[in-house]
């Protein structure tokens, strides 16, 4: 398990920010199955190196597991940069799926600003049809960080990145 | 398709490249890996392309476990699709792999890495289901269509002003002018091949906040670089997306030791630049030069547009060729040399011109480099020397300072660049027509020449 002091601080900023997030889940029948995140929170207690992921709720329905039960399945997330493309990936396994707090709502509103902002502002994409992309309803995936990888496009992608000296 | 109404020619706007692409794989022990795609084409109805050259931890699981989610955006609606893939083969050579490659040589050439950046495989997928992601969606948005070209109107009426243009210099001018004030494009530029072959540059443009002549590109740089290298019409549509990819990349090779910081090869003229038109002007099979039309926006050029640029570039390059030769005869009739026109200001101007590239500075500043900086320092050489202004091309082509190839020597391009350059910088030193094969140097401020010898 990872401990989030020991993860760069540009990393949690990155992470954290208004980055492109994309995940990758695992369907009932083991297929990859592909979505998006809105919004990343890195837990703040250094024994417990968590992250709640929040993702559309209609996509962990998708993925057939009873009940929506995830628990234990793997979870991998990407969050690339929008201007330098810097990408780090986590890894990890799902420790529960829990319906969104009025904190998370606020996230997912956060989150879209800064990362529809972003865009308009890089790739000067307006902001009305970013909005087209935002979810109708999501989920908190909890899950604990058990590898980073660089996903930065170039040679190095899908290098580990050493975590804490470890 | 076997279980979803929509099919791969529904997402044909997907696969233009604006919006990067994500692929989930994973592997047999059921941990995914997600990331993004540099390019992705249809194959056929059924199967798509996708580039592969740095994945390799989804390469790894696709040996274990061969399906794929992909995520796919129309870039009009933004309307987002999962595409659910059986990986079936990978292709290193074809022309499936070829397009793949010439897209990615295409983002490689932004950032100079043409020879280190190639596409290492293209992965075939068949696709088995396609679902739309369920989002806020809303009303459908205006879709973003490419500029309209201008019609026959105004493409007749510049072809028919360009067939007036009776030398180069009004040339070159209408040509920019045309491609903004009659076909509506808001930035253009024409281009002009060097002595050696290996270089554009820049000797007219339109729509810049600086005109930028004499700016220069290798042959293969670059959008119009590329246009000229493979003689024949590059639009890119999302310019700012691969740029940024390009340069991510380029970074990532140098942190690895791969190649050594270089210069990006700059973009013409804008500070960011959406999309790009180039399209290669040839003469009789000849590379003349490239056309360069672009927007801030992106996806605003479609296959029309290079069309009708393809048009204006072939007159370009037929008139050019004619005022080319029809400049060499005409230089044969000489007249005598006429003394120096008074001096106006009686200011006086500072030319340093450097002799290992023939870069030449006013006042301390930077003017213009290669045979154009050599012909000015020919021309006022001879101004000192005799007190003459008047010459003719044939004549001052023969200076062996100059350094003319004997074939194709560009002296009239050259002659024209130096002309516009010194009037877009309103130098006291102007070149003036003074009929055909003839010209005039125009002095206001007495030169004071500093030859700069190699050290």
């Amino acid at each position: 398990m990872v401990d989030r002091s020991f993860l760069e601080p540009d990393t949690i900023d990155l992470l954290e920010s208004g980055c492109a997030l994309i995940v990758g889940l695992v369907t009932a029948n083991g297929a990859p199955f592909a979505t998006r995140g809105w919004g990343l929170t890195l837990a703040d207690a250094r024994a417990d190196a968590r992250a709640r992921l929040l993702v559309t709720a209609a996509d962990v329905v998708a993925l057939g597991h009873p009940d929506g039960a995830l628990a234990g399945a793997s979870v991998a997330v990407t969050g690339c940069h929008i201007l330098t493309l810097r990408s780090i990936q986590l890894k990890g396994s799902i420790a529960s799926v829990e319906p969104p707090t009025a904190i998370d709502q606020d996230r997912v509103d956060q989150y879209c600003d800064d990362y529809f902002g972003a865009v308009a502002q890089v790739d000067n994409i307006p902001r009305h049809l970013m909005e087209r992309m935002r979810p109708r309803s999501v989920v908190a995936v909890v899950f604990g960080i058990e590898q980073v990888y660089d996903q930065t496009p170039g040679p190095g992608a899908g290098a580990a990145v050493s975590v804490g000296g470890r | 398709m076997t279980t979803h109404e929509l099919t791969l020619d529904d997402l044909t706007s997907c696969f233009r490249g604006l919006i990067p692409s994500v692929i989930a794989t994973c592997s047999a022990r059921g941990v995914p890996n997600v990331t993004y795609l540099s390019r992705a084409h249809p194959v056929d109805d059924e199967r798509i392309a996708i580039s592969n050259q740095f994945l390799s931890k989804s390469s790894h699981n696709l040996a274990e476990h061969p399906f794929a989610s992909l995520i796919v955006v129309n870039p009009d609606t933004h309307d987002e699709y999962r595409l659910t893939g059986v990986y079936e083969r990978t292709e290193r050579r074809g022309p499936i792999f070829e397009r793949l490659r010439n897209d990615l040589s295409m983002i490689a050439a932004l950032t100079g890495m043409q020879d280190v950046f190639h596409l290492a495989a293209a992965d075939i997928y068949r696709i088995t289901a396609i679902e739309q992601l369920d989002t806020v969606g809303g009303a459908d948005p205006e879709p973003r269509s490419p500029t309209e070209s201008a019609g026959h109107g105004p493409l007749g009426e510049l072809c028919s002003r360009l067939s007036r243009c009776g030398d180069l210099d009004s040339l070159v001018r209408m040509t920019v002018d045309g491609l903004v004030d009659l076909l509506g494009y808001r930035h253009a530029q024409l281009l002009l091949i060097d002595e050696d072959g290996t270089r554009l540059f820049t000797i007219a443009s339109n729509g810049y906040p600086v005109g930028g002549i004499g700016a220069e590109v290798a042959l293969g740089d670059g959008v119009a670089g590329r246009a000229a290298a493979r003689c024949e019409p590059v639009l890119v549509g999302n310019l700012a997306q691969m740029t940024k990819y390009s340069r991510s990349v380029r970074s990532s090779f140098e942190r690895s030791g791969g190649i050594g910081p270089g210069r990006e090869v700059p973009m013409a003229g804008l500070e960011h630049t959406g999309s790009q038109l180039a399209v290669p002007a040839l003469a009789l099979g000849q590379l003349v030069g490239v056309i360069l039309v672009e927007d801030e926006r992106p996806e605003q050029f479609s296959q029309s547009d290079a069309v009708v640029v393809s048009i204006i570039t072939s007159i370009v390059a037929g008139s050019i060729e004619t005022l080319r030769s029809e400049v060499r005869t005409a230089g044969a009739l000489t007249t005598a040399p006429r003394r120096a026109l008074p001096i106006s200001t009686g200011n006086s101007v500072h030319v340093r011109h450097f002799v290992i590239d023939g870069s030449t500075f006013l006042d301390g500043d930077y003017l213009i480099k290669g045979v154009a900086g050599k012909l000015l320092w020919s021309l006022l050489r001879h101004h000192e020397r005799d007190g003459r202004t008047d010459f003719t091309n044939r004549e001052v082509r023969l200076d062996p300072t100059l350094e003319l190839p004997d074939f194709r020597d560009n002296f009239e391009s050259r002659l024209i660049l130096l002309k516009r350059r010194l009037d877009e910088r309103a130098a006291p030193l102007r070149i003036e027509k003074t009929g055909r094969g003839r010209f005039r140097l125009l002095v206001a401020a007495t030169p004071r020449l500093d030859l700069m010898a190699e050290s």
